[in-house]
């Protein structure tokens, strides 16, 4: 009975919430407050996987769903991107009949770092992906290794750890947990000798704090690495990426599987390798996942296209006090070869809660900059002086940078300036319709 | 020991000092790394996690008579984030376990990894009548600081209540804010470059151009103020 009376009035309520535009946590809410251990009371089907870390979680979970539909898996997910417990509350409770069986063969969960251990108290994925962990909203989140200890919480001893293995932290989720299979990037023209970024996370080891030694760095502290003193390691992985292109866009997966990528970056190519060894340890055939991957068009993409005159621009969509997130943005911007104007844009800090914090602009490498074509730099929105700040430590011409908090007349710049630079805009998801809402006209493709 | 930006701080007051007219050698130790204090005019230690908080501590902990004749010779120490906790006399931690602090000061601290104690923060200083502004982010709350550096107005204290916040004595200023908090506030940074002037006998031939970082500052501290107001 009370499943019945939860699951109709989860649909109610989303139902209303549709009407008059209130968020999808809502019914979950409500529903949790009546009945706190209702999720255990669904009946999951065979096959629940859940997908954590700190960056990549909506686009991996995206890739797997897509994935698994093209195996013919009936698979039911969050794709509202509701993943703290009551949103994941409204999104079982909506997928299920009145006596709470799940009407789908496989759930899959993007799941909050900090929320995975409600939600798994009362259910336990068979499979759990967990991406990386990095500096990341560290005004809620703490650090790294808090948030490890959080997640650990979540993680039960029947469930199938994916992990990757480039990440020393995460690796660390396998050290008290039998199983564990790791996907993990070979050294490639990308990969550097020394940290990459202005900080090191993978400076000691996670375990026993002893100095780690890496043989090559992907991005930030991810590559491959062995601890001085204790037994951590980079694992050996079910699946790895053995060659990759981002120039002519293409990254090959287990020395044969060639995808295209529609979206040339080492943090998207890490996330279809994290959605490639679920599939696989799932035993769908590799070659299906290559073909479903390839040039795989996310429709929670990072990237709007736009013209603006004659100039082609793109936004990145990055993420405020995640200065991995911004550093892939970056290297993106380094890697074309035509002059560019990049506009950066931190007006809200974030759209889920207010802090005026910004440190963590100290840890984006900025310098990259200096080493791509930009012609100009535009610093906006309210943040504009904290950037301005933050570009007086780096090594880029002050002359070609301005500072603008106004942005409307930062975008007035772009549209007034003559030629065919490239444009790049970076910003947040909490601030990039403050631009694409003043170039509505000029967007030209938006995924 | 940088966890939040705070290596901003020792660019923001390398930077003042060049342009003031000093030729700065800035040293940024590893664990691994031998010391001698008394070469050095500034320390300055930001925030770590709170596992690498104890890995610095027992670095530190040979170092503790030289730490206690650099503040006694009144050399400026510069602490932020969690790093000044080690100072005091003890830290009990409900994860790690038990530790001795270096002893220089008097006061205890409790670390707890059940709940973080985080938020903006508007404090008001003792030594300079602009405000402070910045950001908490730590475990722990720390009793018995006779010597507090800032009175909270908003955000939380050393014992996590509208209190005060900090710590300092002769020419230590320790905060738990975390972050670039010399770049944040231009006008205590420049409070503490007096201090260091007058510590070597410098007299400034140029006054360090601090105008975006006041920009930056009035925009945050409006912000701030009007949060509180609500």
């Amino acid at each position: 009975m009370k499943i019945f009376i939860a699951v109709v009035l989860c649909k109610f309520v989303y139902f209303i919430g549709k009407k008059v535009g209130r968020g999808s946590s809502l019914p979950g809410k409500i529903v949790l407050k009546l009945f706190p251990d209702i999720l255990s009371k669904i009946r999951m089907p065979k096959t629940v996987i859940a997908v954590s870390g700190s960056n990549g979680k909506t686009s991996t979970v995206e890739m797997i769903a897509h994935i698994l539909q093209q195996n013919n898996v009936n698979v039911i997910w969050n794709k509202e991107g509701s993943n703290q417990i009551e949103g994941v509350a409204t999104f079982l409770l909506n997928n299920c009949d009145t006596k709470g069986n799940v009407r789908a063969d496989a759930v899959l969960l993007e799941s909050d770092e900090r929320y995975a251990r409600l939600t798994f108290k009362y259910f336990t994925p068979t499979h759990f992906v967990i991406t990386n962990l990095y500096r990341d909203q560290m005004t809620r989140n703490a650090h790294s290794e808090w948030i490890f200890d959080i997640l650990k919480d979540a993680v039960k001893p029947k469930t199938l750890l994916i992990l990757n293995a480039d990440d020393p932290l995460v690796s660390c989720f396998a050290s008290d947990h039998e199983k564990a299979v790791y996907f993990s990037m070979d050294e490639n023209k990308y990969s550097t000798k020394t940290p990459q970024g202005v900080y090191n996370d993978g400076k000691y080891c996670p375990l026993c704090k002893a100095p780690l030694e890496y043989e090559y760095y992907n991005m930030a502290h991810i590559g491959r690495y062995k601890c001085t003193r204790c037994v951590l390691h980079t694992n050996d992985a079910l699946c790895r990426i053995t060659d990759i292109d981002l120039e002519s866009k293409k990254a090959v997966f287990d020395g044969e599987y060639e995808i295209n990528l529609n979206f040339a970056s080492l943090f998207n190519v890490y996330n279809l390798l994290a959605a490639f060894t679920l599939a696989t340890v799932l035993g769908f055939d590799k070659q299906k996942t290559a073909d479903a991957l390839n040039g795989y068009i996310l429709k929670s993409g990072r990237i709007v296209q736009f013209k603006i005159n004659e100039h082609n621009g793109i936004l990145l969509t990055s993420k405020h006090e995640n200065s991995v997130s911004y550093n892939q943005s970056i290297d993106y911007i380094k890697r074309n070869n035509k002059n560019s104007i990049v506009m950066i844009m931190v007006d809200a800090i974030s759209r889920k809660y207010y802090t005026s914090e910004t440190s963590w602009l100290f840890d984006i490498d900025f310098d990259g900059l200096a080493s791509s074509k930009a012609e100009s730099i535009i610093l906006t929105g309210k943040y504009a002086y904290d950037l301005a700040v933050r570009f007086e430590f780096t090594g880029i011409n002050p002359d070609i940078i301005t500072v603008e908090p106004n942005i409307d007349n930062a975008v007035n710049m772009l549209s007034s300036s003559g030629g065919d630079a490239d444009i790049f805009v970076v910003t947040c998801f909490s601030d990039k319709d403050k631009f694409l809402s003043r170039i509505t006209q000029n967007i030209v493709h938006n995924n | 020991m940088n966890l939040y930006g705070e290596r901003g701080n020792v660019l923001m007051l390398k930077k003042c000092f060049e342009q003031s007219g000093l030729d700065v050698i800035c040293d940024c130790k590893e664990a691994s790394d031998s010391l001698n204090i008394a070469d050095y005019d500034i320390v300055y230690i930001g925030c770590g996690t709170e596992s690498a908080s104890y890995k610095a501590l027992e670095c530190l902990r040979p170092y503790r008579r030289q730490l206690d004749e650099f503040i006694e010779n009144n050399k400026l120490l510069i602490a932020t984030g969690n790093s000044f906790e080690l100072f005091g006399d003890y830290i009990n931690d409900d994860k790690y376990g038990n530790f001795e602090g270096l002893k220089l000061f008097e006061y205890g601290v409790s670390r707890t990894h059940k709940k973080r104690f985080l938020g903006d923060a508007v404090f008001s200083c003792m030594q300079d009548e602009n405000k402070i502004i910045g950001f908490i982010n730590k475990c722990s709350k720390i009793s018995g600081v006779s010597s507090p550096l800032f009175n909270v107005e908003m955000g939380l204290g050393n014992d996590n209540l509208k209190s005060t916040e900090g710590f300092t004595y002769k020419n230590v200023f320790a905060t738990n804010l975390i972050g670039p908090v010399l770049v944040r506030n231009p006008f205590f940074c420049q409070f503490v470059l007096n201090v260091a002037y007058k510590n070597i006998g410098f007299e400034p031939t140029s006054t360090p151009d601090m105008s975006n970082q006041i920009k930056a500052y009035n925009v945050a501290l409006s912000e701030l103020l009007a949060l509180q107001r609500k």
